[in-house]
């Protein structure tokens, strides 16, 4: 069969090729419809999946505490916003702000940082380059947790717990950010930074005035990322921030429970929490859905 | 004030006049510059990275041979925390519960989000980007939330699955099954970043061969097995690789479903728990030790997965690459 398709495909055998086109024809047809439908199932299905945590954390946040006990799958009847106040009673507004704080000032430093380091890694020249850019690489496979102790003991003596600071300066320079933009320059043709070397241009305006400008589109992505990662920062805070005045909002919403007991935790409150730390980069992410997406598969592919 | 031409002038005789006394050339002069230059623009970077990840992590190694409570002085201990972990039931209960979640996850969340990925791009589908920012938008959702979100989902009695099935399933107490949730929490969570990540390669594969395997009348699954798996082995290396490291350090998903009143019981505890655990009971020595062996861990399967691939991979690309090029010589005979 295999061997017949390939000869009428080489144009060897034409008149079996007018004879079977009636049935290859309607065969193909009710393939293609088959695929179709079998693709928009698995497509909906999967969207299903996607969203209905997210419809979960909508709707029990409109619930109050018991509310959710009593009917946790359900739409909340009727809506009310006692949760939200109860969570801002809580505290947990400044958690948000904690949060906010920690992520958007890393990605500021990061991204600035990273670009100047990962543009001299690719385009200035100097002695130890390669070996240094291969050490930083190669720091990828360390986890995170292999830092924790070493850094809590010395830095608990410089009294740099329960801070701003121990969340923020140890990521100030991610080793993916150099990579990113080693990535992105590689593509970049050095004659541009030539031509206006010769033209007398100094180091750092080649940088500021060519070099940015150019790198917008990763320096995008990769702030995304970088806030991302910072939004999402659990096991660091929890062992270095976790007091209530400096701890960001991941630390602080799983142990909002009861006020009395301490044991039962409160999910309309949970709920309402997860609803700030969700929504709004869910917002973000719909405006700016290019470098989202792009953040995550740069130099990845 | 002198012009912006005078200045220049100025500069030339001054360079000039240096070069003659100095004796070199201009090229060695500006070349030296850039090379200071290169080191001021990593500093920043470099010094940071050192002080504060290179340091504590050889402080780590340093403290992991100590026996240090916090207060006092350190005293030497050897391989005794080492030897500690390592004889300690809960040790090999956490290692294996690691590596059970990521290979239980890798092995479902790979596969799928590389089919989700030739669905999303064939001929059949509309509203592609659509579907992508959908099964992306988990990818942006706060990991502690969402793991909350599972929380309610999965409660026994009363959580939403039961409640919505009318189950009485103890998803979060039996922890047999609660190995289960994680496993499916990271699967939803990681799908849409792999997805992306495929989608992506598969924009680079040349759509000429796939056409050609087409006229052959090979099948769609027969070309995703057989043309386009193949073709983007690379992007699958990475995949994996990745995927593997970051599992090693998992710890925010199984700590934050599973926990009761802050305590994670060590059934269905990650290893990297081990460190964390360790330093919040003030054993130092131990908790570095944990960390370090953590590193270890992530070496050693980082390794292997990388060497099980050029084992397996290396025979399928090439024979498939020349039964491509088999193929178009023989359109043209």
């Amino acid at each position: 069969m295999a061997e017949r398709h390939r000869r009428t495909a080489n144009g060897g055998d034409l008149v079996t090729a007018a004879a079977d086109r009636g049935g290859l024809v309607a065969r193909a047809q009710t393939r293609a419809l088959l695929a179709r439908v079998g693709s928009y199932a698995l497509l909906v299905l999967m969207a299903v999946i996607a969203l209905y945590p997210l419809y979960l954390v909508i709707a029990n946040s409109l619930k109050s505490n018991t509310g959710v006990a009593l009917n946790p799958s359900g739409f909340p009847a009727p809506p009310t916003l006692s949760s939200y106040s109860q969570l801002v009673e809580a505290g947990e507004l400044h958690s948000f702000l904690n949060s906010l704080i920690v992520a958007s000032s890393t990605t500021v430093g990061a991204v600035f940082i990273s670009a100047l380091a990962g543009y001299a890694f690719t385009k200035l020249r100097f002695p130890g380059r390669a070996i240094i850019f291969a050490c930083l690489i190669a720091t990828i496979m360390v986890p995170i947790q292999t830092a924790i102790p070493g850094f809590y003991v010395e830095f608990a003596k410089l009294h740099w717990l329960n801070s701003y600071q121990v969340q923020i300066v140890p990521f100030l320079a991610p080793v993916f950010g150099l990579f990113m933009v080693r990535q992105y320059l590689l593509s970049v043709p050095d004659e541009i930074i030539e031509a206006a070397r010769m033209d007398g241009a100094g180091e750092w305006s080649i940088y500021w005035r060519i070099i940015v400008p150019l790198l917008r589109p990763v320096l995008a992505a990769l702030g995304v990322l970088e806030f991302l990662m910072m939004w999402n920062s659990f096991v660091w805070p929890q062992v270095m921030a976790d007091t209530s005045n400096v701890a960001p909002l991941p630390v602080t919403l799983p142990t909002l429970t009861d006020r009395t007991l301490g044991i039962v935790p409160l999910y309309g409150e949970i709920m309402a929490g997860s609803v700030l730390a969700i929504v709004p980069l869910i917002i973000v992410f719909l405006r700016y859905q290019r470098a989202f997406v792009s953040g995550v598969t740069y130099g990845n592919t | 004030m002198p012009s912006i031409a005078e200045t220049r002038i100025r500069i030339i005789r001054i360079v000039a006049s240096s070069e003659a006394r100095t004796g070199r050339r201009p090229g060695a002069r500006s070349r030296s510059a850039t090379r200071l230059k290169g080191y001021a623009f990593i500093a920043p970077f470099l010094l940071l990275f050192i002080f504060f990840s290179a340091f504590p992590d050889a402080y780590t190694l340093v403290l992991s041979f100590q026996h240090y409570a916090g207060y006092g002085a350190a005293t030497a201990a050897g391989l005794q925390n080492y030897d500690a972990l390592l004889h300690y039931p809960v040790f090999w209960t956490e290692l294996e519960n690691t590596l059970e979640y990521w290979v239980l996850h890798a092995v479902i969340l790979i596969p799928v989000a590389f089919v989700l990925a030739l669905v999303v791009r064939s001929k059949s589908v509309r509203g592609r980007s659509t579907w992508r920012a959908i099964i992306f938008l988990p990818q942006v959702m706060s990991i502690v939330a969402v793991t909350l979100a599972f929380q309610v989902m999965f409660a026994s009695p009363y959580g939403a699955i039961n409640h919505l099935f009318g189950l009485h399933v103890a998803w979060l107490t039996d922890f047999g099954i609660t190995k289960w949730v994680v496993v499916a929490l990271l699967v939803w969570q990681g799908l849409g970043f792999w997805f992306v990540v495929f989608l992506s390669g598969l924009t680079s594969i040349d759509p000429a061969v796939e056409e050609a395997a087409m006229i052959d009348g090979a099948g769609v699954v027969r070309r995703a097995i057989s043309i386009v798996a193949p073709l983007m082995k690379n992007v699958f290396l990475f995949a994996v690789v990745i995927d593997a490291i970051t599992s090693m350090a998992l710890y925010t998903q199984p700590t934050v479903l599973a926990a009761t009143q802050g305590v994670l019981d060590p059934s269905v505890a990650p290893l990297s728990s081990l460190v964390v655990v360790n330093l919040q009971s003030s054993s130092f020595g131990q908790s570095a030790a944990a960390g370090w062996l953590l590193f270890l861990l992530t070496i050693i399967v980082s390794v292997a997965v990388f060497g099980s691939f050029r084992l397996f991979g290396r025979s399928e690309p090439a024979r498939w690459r020349s039964a491509i090029g088999g193929r178009r010589t023989g359109v043209t005979w």
